[in-house]
């Protein structure tokens, strides 16, 4: 299926792209991923996360989320199919990014932002959000911006620039890169996704009126959530929608992992998801709390927590593998699923200590069968391998006695 | 002789209404006949719309006042008629909610006057009525029929320049439900709806008047609505 139509002009039909090879797919480049025949009746897993805007720094709670899903992926494109689903464009389109990229172009118009470091970025992103009330975007222009990102899939200089250095950090962690750069128009216009809602029987649409718009399961017990506000703005739900509505007719299983502060969004996106006869279900994890406190991006704190302190602290001495496996060990099973424990470094250098006892002791090796046995054991409800407890494993005061087999999904 | 409509008559017809049902004249003039998020005995009815169309919503609003017992009648009207607007489909809430009265067209439907607590569940799943734009009221038929043809006519004309949707279903539903409380709109009167941007003249011989604070000017009344007649059809 080709994507060269404005999606505006020529909204994509609603009938899925031939095959399990649908444009948002990447897999795993593995040749040992081959399934078993349990595989093929579930069908394809597609994992949907919501993207990180590239306007601020990756903070501590940004790689929980990512070394969870590395985890994740990695292990469940063992067993089965699996998608990693990726596009720019359905999260570069909302307000929050291009508000700061206007900020950025009225506030510093001549920025050269080829060796801007992540910090500097990230202290405009604070500075963007203390200050824009008192400045004036106008409507329009950032209506010009939208129009850009949707139609050319444009990422502003500073994105640029915050994509760079996030691609250095997942090849220094392994990250399995689903295509941070990947943008492709998205697959419903917004009239579009309405329409499948008021189709499905979920809408509540009062622009005739001069109101908002809303999906509409109040009557599964759900509050209304707003998709379209009374000024005719859409915000990111529905950008979320645009992208995943069409998705869950080509993938029957949708795994979406959130933060846990949008699990109200993500409640509604499952349950319009299973409407349209995906099985959809959801993963949200806490943040991660930095100085006993847990913050946004925009409101700072993450200053000491950047990725280069852990780069500097940890790689000299320990070196790559360690390194990996440490952060993986410390983000998914050290700081649990939820926002209770705090970001220490003394515990994350103990999990680096960890990692090297672990990786002198079970030097990773191929052993196809036993990894996928072991996998297997550590299946959650929804068909996906439990990161948090395949992690359990190796980072036990007994860790599993085929932890080398598993290692390598580690490095 | 007419009296002018100025701030002094307006503030006459606003103690008239207050004096009729007992309600505080200091608790309207402060404000707090518009305050939401009130004590636990303040009653409140519910509308929930999801569109607008003034025959069915008339004669739905018209059907549910008449239909209110009439101890529940008068501790309402005292406690200024409080109504929330708020936006959801009637449809999809029925068998959570049952509604005391659904409009016609299934736009809209009421939930009799109770304490916040009562309601508190559907307010945590719907939203208040908000609207942007200027409001323009839908040219109304010349007649909204009741049924019953008692024989009288009343005309009810509602001032909506400047006003969101939100405010002028405000208005309109106290001037319908008032009247009605009163006893001066019956179930079987013919009404007829008819809507001016303001008020140029004060009304002569109304059955009953809406004032209230303007949403436009704040310190001043205004006046909203205005029931006239009966006549004979």
């Amino acid at each position: 299926m080709t994507r060269t139509d404005n999606p505006q002009t020529h909204p994509a039909p609603s009938a899925p792209p031939a095959g399990p090879t649908a444009t948002n797919e990447r897999r795993v480049p593995d040749a040992r991923r081959r399934p078993t025949g349990r595989d093929a009746p579930e069908g394809t897993l597609a994992l949907a996360p919501i993207l990180i805007t590239p306007t601020k720094p990756l903070t501590p709670s940004h790689f929980k989320g990512l070394l969870w899903l590395d985890v994740l992926y990695k292990a469940t494109a063992i067993l089965r199919d699996t998608v990693y689903l990726t596009n720019r464009r359905t999260f570069d389109v909302s307000l929050q990014t291009v508000g700061f990229w206007a900020y950025m172009d009225a506030r510093y118009p001549d920025e050269d932002y080829r060796h801007r470091s992540e910090r500097w970025v990230g202290e405009r992103y604070v500075e963007f959000h203390r200050d824009a009330p008192t400045l004036t975007l106008s409507p329009s222009a950032v209506a010009a911006y939208r129009a850009r990102v949707e139609r050319d899939g444009w990422v502003h200089a500073i994105s640029d620039r915050v994509l760079d250095i996030w691609a250095s950090h997942y090849r220094a962690l392994n990250l399995y890169d689903p295509g941070l750069r990947r943008s492709e128009p998205l697959a419903l216009t917004r009239e579009g996704v309405l329409d499948e809602l008021g189709r499905l029987g979920c809408l509540l649409d009062l622009r005739p009126l001069g109101g908002a718009v809303y999906v509409d399961l109040t009557e599964q017990g759900i509050p209304l959530r707003q998709l379209v506000d009374a000024g005719g703005v859409d915000n990111y739900l529905l950008s979320a929608l645009r992208e995943l509505l069409p998705m869950a007719r080509s993938f029957r299983t949708v795994l979406l992992l959130s933060d846990e502060d949008l699990t109200a969004d993500y409640v509604v996106i499952e349950r319009v998801l299973a409407r349209v006869g995906a099985r959809a279900f959801r993963l949200s994890l806490g943040r991660v709390p930095l100085d006993g406190a847990v913050k946004a991006s925009r409101e700072g704190g993450w200053e000491a927590y950047l990725f280069e302190r852990f780069l500097e602290r940890y790689l000299p001495r320990r070196g790559e593998d360690v390194f990996r496996l440490g952060m993986r060990l410390y983000f998914v099973a050290g700081l649990g699923r939820t926002a209770g424990r705090g970001f220490c470094f003394d515990e994350l250098d103990g999990a680096m200590s960890r990692a090297a006892r672990l990786l002198d002791r079970f030097p990773p090796a191929a052993d196809a069968s036993q990894l996928e046995a072991v996998l297997r054991s550590q299946l959650a409800h929804h068909g996906n391998v439990d990161p948090y407890r395949l992690t359990s494993l190796l980072f036990a005061n007994r860790p599993h006695p085929a932890a080398g087999v598993v290692l390598p999904l580690f490095l | 002789m007419t009296a002018p409509l100025d701030q002094a008559a307006l503030r006459g017809y606003a103690e008239r209404r207050l004096a009729a049902s007992g309600s505080s004249v200091a608790a309207f003039l402060d404000g707090q006949a518009d305050r939401d998020g009130a004590p636990a005995h303040r009653l409140a009815a519910i509308v929930v719309l999801k569109a607008f169309a003034p025959e069915p919503f008339v004669a739905g609003a018209r059907a549910f006042v008449s239909r209110l017992p009439p101890a529940l009648r008068a501790d309402w009207y005292r406690e200024f008629t409080r109504t929330i607007f708020l936006a959801g489909d009637p449809s999809r809430l029925g068998a959570r909610f049952p509604f005391d009265e659904v409009a016609a067209d299934g736009a809209c439907a009421w939930l009799a006057p109770a304490p916040p607590a009562r309601h508190e569940a559907l307010r945590r799943l719907l939203k208040p009525l908000h609207t942007e734009g200027p409001f323009a009221p839908p040219p109304a038929p010349a007649a909204l029929d009741r049924g019953g043809g008692g024989g009288r006519v009343l005309r009810l004309s509602v001032s909506a320049g400047g006003l969101r949707l939100e405010h002028y279903l405000v208005h309109l539903h106290h001037a319908l439900s008032e009247a009605t409380i009163e006893g001066h709109l019956r179930p079987d009167d013919r009404l007829e709806l008819g809507h001016v941007t303001d008020f140029r003249a004060p009304p002569r011989a109304p059955a009953y008047v809406r004032v209230h604070h303007d949403v436009a000017l704040a310190g001043r009344l205004r006046l909203y609505a205005v029931l006239e007649g009966p006549q004979r059809a």
